[in-house]
């Protein structure tokens, strides 16, 4: 609406209450604040027709308002103030209670996460910054949805906030490059109605040098993911707080995700029979990288029986053929696609693969790509099943060439679009058969970290 | 009783927006060409249909037409070169996200 508007075009947008302050806020990351709105009662999904009639009736005046009266200069204000001190001040009878003021107005400011925060003070944020030669006012990128500008500071004083040390910054940095980067098109994952959630997969020497778990507990809680989960949360602060993704606000989740507080691992490359997940992305052998992929979630993959890779694709396909996750057989209609950019992603899934499970492919000659390529053959739904959660037009629209699958409903058709979007990782304890499978939302982006 | 105080820096990154001014309006909807945009999510496409029967009750001599995002999967979005195009053909647009 707003490239409309840009062209002289007076607009009208349908939004749900439910959807105001995410309007709202859209608007005025858009530069137009107080673009103009038709409020319904509820949202269109999910109506029948004659509902969604019936949401109409009651919004027409409105919609005849806002295209015959110009808009109000101001608008109506986002529900999160983007404040611009340069810093705030918090006072108590003695540190604890100050400390306790910070957290409170940080929440209620929605700067926080909901976990206590550690104070970003000037003395933290300049030691932080010591973990990068970059300086502090160098620009790491635009962070959709609100383009805001992410410095090394901001990134900095974030990472404080989140319990990081010197040694995360690097990688929080080059997460935040992934996430900044048009390839990860950031504004649909992060304004999305689904609990899709950065993974951040750490490669090479940066996973020795930040201290990163690699094996059991790897994606937390406790003291030896410590780093692992300070970066994960140091990411969902810059989302919010430089990428000005608030919940209720812009990040529209229906329901919401422990996924989101933090989830960074690092491969277990040093039980891997295969080449590191990194340099098959393209990175230089020796070289370390972060490569961060949207997960809508993650579920186990157990399996103490198989000791061929024929039987354990098998089973482990059942988990990529999850027909309620949004990336299931997507690529049916398209591709997600921001025309800014002009990207077309295709969806991943990703494999944890624990090392005991890396061993039984890898005793058998089998390599990553066999593994990918077998998931593809194997992850497969029925037409007719899998259509049922798509609109039809769409797919017509995306896919001419295969109407005639319309008449061919049990026909067998891949769950992602081709072995490529399975990607494999060998991560967690070499004590156990227990894998791990997510669904991703898109796809990945690979960037290499910078300590010099 | 003393007071400990404690300075942070502020987390919140500046925007690099910039801004814009609504579009002018018509003040009435007679004689008017009337575009509805519909994103590929459910419920849209009978909404605006919808609208466009509204509209035209009050206003016989407005058109309507339709338009889809040409780029994206279940949700699309319009391009540079279709937002020009919408905008030639186009006085007014009634748009929904289905949300």
């Amino acid at each position: 609406m707003k490239e409309l508007e840009k062209r002289g075009v007076a607009t009208v947008a349908l939004v749900s209450d439910d959807f105001i302050d995410d309007h709202r806020r859209t608007a005025e990351s858009f530069g137009i604040p107080g673009l103009p709105c038709a409020r319904l009662a509820a949202p269109l999904v999910s109506q029948t027709p004659d509902q969604v009639r019936d949401l109409i009736d009651g919004a027409i005046d409105a919609v005849l308002e806002a295209l015959t009266t110009v808009p109000a200069a101001d608008g109506d204000s986002s529900a999160v103030r983007l404040r611009t001190d340069p810093s705030f001040t918090f006072e108590g009878t003695d540190w604890l209670e100050a400390l306790q003021e910070m957290n409170e107005r940080m929440l209620e400011w929605q700067y926080s996460d909901g976990l206590p925060l550690v104070p970003a003070t000037r003395a933290l944020v300049d030691k932080m910054l010591a973990g990068t030669p970059r300086a502090p006012d160098d620009v790491v990128g635009l962070l959709e949805p609100g383009l805001g500008v992410a410095t090394v500071e901001k990134i900095a004083i974030n990472s404080v906030m989140a319990g990081c040390q010197p040694a995360h910054l690097p990688i929080v940095l080059a997460a935040i490059e992934c996430m900044a980067d048009p390839e990860m098109d950031l504004r649909e994952k992060a304004i999305s109605t689904g609990p899709a959630a950065p993974m951040i997969m750490v490669n090479g020497p940066a996973r020795q040098r930040a201290g990163l778990n690699t094996g059991i507990c790897m994606l937390g809680p406790g003291a030896p993911s410590r780093a692992n989960t300070a970066i994960g949360r140091a990411l969902r602060l810059c989302m919010m707080n430089i990428g000005h993704t608030y919940p209720a606000v812009s990040d529209m989740d229906t329901i919401g995700s422990p996924n989101k507080y933090s989830m960074c691992l690092a491969e277990n490359e040093e039980r891997s029979p295969w080449t590191p997940y990194h340099v098959q992305r393209g990175i230089e052998t020796g070289r370390s990288s972060v490569t961060v992929g949207f997960v809508y979630g993650l579920v186990d993959v157990t399996d103490y029986h198989s000791l061929d890779p024929e039987t354990a694709i098998r089973k482990f396909a059942t988990a990529a053929k999850y027909l309620c996750v949004t990336s299931t057989a997507y690529w049916l209609v398209g591709h997600r696609s921001n025309p800014q950019y002009g990207n077309q992603e295709q969806e991943h899934h990703y494999l944890l693969l624990a090392p005991q499970h890396a061993r039984v492919f890898a005793d058998a000659g089998w390599t990553q790509a066999d593994i990918s390529a077998a998931l593809f053959r194997e992850a497969r739904l029925p037409f007719g099943f899998a259509s049922k959660r798509l609109e039809e037009s769409a797919i017509r629209t995306a896919h001419p060439e295969l109407d005639w699958l319309w008449d061919s409903p049990d026909a067998l058709i891949p769950v992602l679009e081709d072995p490529g979007c399975f990607d494999v990782i060998v991560a967690g304890s070499p004590g156990s058969n227990r894998s791990s499978f997510a669904w991703g939302m898109g796809g990945p982006v690979t960037k290499e970290i910078r300590w010099d | 009783m003393s007071t400990v105080k404690v300075e942070v820096a502020n987390p919140v990154a500046e925007s690099v927006i910039p801004k814009l001014e609504p579009a002018a309006r018509p003040g009435d909807l007679a004689g008017a060409r009337v575009g509805l945009y519909w994103n590929f999510k459910p419920g849209g496409n009978v909404g605006l249909d919808h609208v466009a029967t509204l509209l035209g009750e009050r206003f016989p001599n407005a058109t309507f037409t339709h338009f889809q995002g040409a780029v994206g999967a279940s949700v699309r979005h319009v391009t540079p070169k279709q937002a020009d195009e919408i905008a030639q053909q186009c006085d007014v647009v009634v748009g929904t996200t289905g949300d």
